[in-house]
């Protein structure tokens, strides 16, 4: 059954996934060519100081990329769902619906995960190429948070297009904006690094709430 | 599968009241944004008497502690040190006070003014630096083509080539080897920056709480154990180099005390700061040819020390003012927000949720949602557990868990879950 559905998503879902894919690799291509320009206009100790003085993200350009991926990703996964009341016929399958939204959000999450992973090894590489490791390990735990946020801004399309209800819809897409916006503020290197575990804990906490859409989707239709 | 779905109620709850009481707070303090007043504080050498400029967004004003007000030709008069330009220019610079000749370059060369602030001592900033020559022998400083750490060794990396330069590494982490240091260093303090008159390298903690001072001379290492007591708890060293060369740097403790760093062999001078707290406040010292006033800056008010060049107090002034929980926006916040959460605070560069909490008049409002909670659920025949857990959710957090009550509000349509 989990092959079947993996199956269903990914032909529903790999051209969009291979753009995204695609997408992400230019930024960050993008980003290696940017700084190895700013490496071409001055003086590599000038770069070093400045970067380490006013801290700059010099990989800014993917923060709003892996939002966008994650965003993306969710529409094009339940868009078609709900437009053509497939979820409604998924849901009629003899299997838990719980398990199912389980299975289906697991899949994107892989896929946003492997895009995410590609994103950080390309960037490690460009970053160790120019950079003392003190920028490496700084950009690793600068990102991560953009990467837990683009991953509960799936998870809250999935609510927000699951919803049956308009007037919790419209509730779910402010708390869903408030949310989402938390794992983007602050300007610098690694400033979630002292509570970062806190907003992974609140992240998988965001990960079981879309159970209740379901179940009133469910609810909804039978 | 019921009994999970409450407990994904409760937990969508939980992320509604997280989220209702970070911006609802917020919005509200942006739509009753108060005015900002400073005061700043100023010790007179001529009158020998506090002098206070009070600023808001209509203007500054010039007053002595007893109210009387200056006008400015007064006050730049009444503070020489600070004004000594503008006076020269007017021709008003007195030739001496107390029997000290006024020169323009020795009260320059005595201006100073220190700052510390809560965000940059909770700043982590990246520990890597670039250790500049300061004897090169040249009018101005330059930045070297490598910066150093200090992990298990001093390693300097080369930015050109992004690799370790193993003759100086190996160079500098001897010397510091020879003079007893204890790898790797817990902090380095200095300020990498060429706009300075000199160059006085860094100090650095080592990981047995030892001070040491590093810096680069004719491309040598000079490194040296400066004996500042390792038991100190140093949480803070603000670097500057000043021509003055009275003192290095400033150290701040974890028990809120204050030192100079002396040019004197590293002898600490204890500055004689009032009710700081380095979490929260902050630190001001103004340096002139007579005297040094340390102000404690709060978020309601000041404490001014002034000291002599000898570091014994002279005078001393505390002021409160009343803060924005006191004003009407704030007293309704405090009825109406049991808690604030924010995750961006002045006091630190980091992202955390910081919690403040209001005091017992929220009860008032939290008590009487409580109230309309049961009774919205008795009207809907829910059992008493149930409604235990939601009305105790609304009493401990608000108007937040009544937002998230009305935002949920599908409790009485499960099925057989009354």
């Amino acid at each position: 059954m989990f092959k079947s559905l993996v199956y269903k998503e990914w032909l529903k879902l790999r051209w969009i996934f291979v753009g995204l894919a695609i997408i992400n690799c230019l930024a960050v291509i993008n980003i290696y060519f940017d700084l190895a320009n700013t490496f071409k206009s001055f003086s590599a100790n000038v770069v070093v100081g400045q970067y380490q003085f006013y801290e700059v993200v010099y990989y800014s350009d993917i923060k709003y990329v892996v939002l966008l991926t994650g965003l993306i990703l969710g529409i094009f996964q339940f868009f078609p769902e709900m437009n053509q009341s497939r979820l409604k016929l998924t849901f009629h399958l003899p299997v838990n619906e719980s398990k199912l939204m389980f299975q289906m959000t697991s899949i994107i999450v892989i896929l946003l995960i492997s895009i995410f992973l590609v994103d950080t090894l390309i960037l490690s590489i460009v970053s160790l190429k120019f950079l003392p490791r003190e920028f490496f390990e700084n950009m690793l735990t600068t990102t991560l948070p953009w990467y837990i946020g683009s991953i509960c801004a799936y998870l809250w399309i999935v609510i927000i297009f699951i919803e049956p209800n308009w007037v919790k819809r419209i509730i779910s897409v402010l708390i869903a904006a408030g949310f989402v916006n938390l794992f983007y503020s602050g300007v610098g290197y690694s400033k979630y690094n002292p509570s970062i575990l806190f907003f992974v804990l609140v992240a998988i906490v965001c990960g079981t709430v879309y159970f209740l859409s379901a179940y009133n989707f469910k609810r909804g239709i039978c | 599968m019921l009994k999970q779905i409450n407990v994904i109620r409760i937990l969508m709850m939980l992320i509604i009241i997280l989220i209702a009481s970070i911006y609802i707070p917020d919005i509200y303090w942006k739509i009753n944004k108060y005015e900002v007043k400073r005061t700043n504080v100023y010790f007179s050498p001529v009158s020998k008497k506090f002098i206070l400029t009070k600023s808001d967004v209509r203007g500054l004003a010039y007053s002595y502690l007893n109210g009387k007000t200056l006008s400015r030709d007064e006050f730049e008069e009444a503070i020489p040190f600070m004004n000594f330009r503008q006076l020269m220019i007017s021709g008003k610079l007195p030739d001496s006070i107390d029997n000290v000749q006024l020169v323009p370059k020795v009260i320059n060369l005595n201006n100073i003014m220190l700052r510390v602030t809560p965000i940059g001592i909770n700043s982590r900033p990246m520990q890597l630096y670039p250790l500049i020559e300061s004897a090169s022998g040249r009018a101005r400083l330059e930045m070297p083509p490598d910066y150093f750490r200090i992990s298990n060794r001093m390693e300097f990396v080369t930015s050109m080539t992004n690799e370790v330069n193993e003759e100086k590494s190996r160079l500098f982490t001897s010397a510091l080897q020879k003079e007893g240091f204890s790898f790797p260093s817990k902090f380095i303090y200095g300020n990498p920056t060429t706009k300075k008159p000199f160059d006085e390298g860094y100090f650095v903690i080592d990981s047995k709480n030892q001070v040491f001072h590093i810096k680069m001379v004719k491309g040598k290492p000079f490194c040296k154990n400066t004996g500042i007591p390792n038991d100190l708890g140093i949480v803070f060293i603000s670097t500057a180099e000043y021509e003055l060369r009275e003192f290095y740097a400033m150290v701040v403790t974890a028990n809120n005390e204050v030192y100079f760093i002396s040019y004197n062999n590293y002898k600490l001078i204890k500055l004689n700061v009032d009710n700081y707290n380095h979490q929260e406040d902050v630190l001001q010292v103004k340096c002139d040819l007579f005297y040094r006033i340390l102000v404690v800056n709060k978020e309601n008010g000041l404490n001014a020390v002034v000291v002599n060049r000898d570091y014994n107090i002279v005078d001393k002034y505390s002021e409160t003012r009343e803060g924005k929980e006191t004003k009407s926006a704030g007293i309704i916040a405090s009825y109406l927000f049991p808690f604030t959460i924010s995750i961006e605070k002045d006091t630190t560069p980091f992202i955390n949720f910081y919690f403040s909490f209001s005091d017992a008049r929220c009860l008032i409002i939290s008590f009487l949602l409580f109230l309309i909670t049961i009774i919205y659920f008795k009207r809907k025949n829910f059992s008493v557990k149930k409604i235990g857990y939601y009305s105790a959710i609304v009493l401990i957090t608000g108007i937040y868990g009544f937002i998230s009550i009305l935002a949920v509000k599908d409790f009485d349509d499960d099925p057989g879950t009354k």
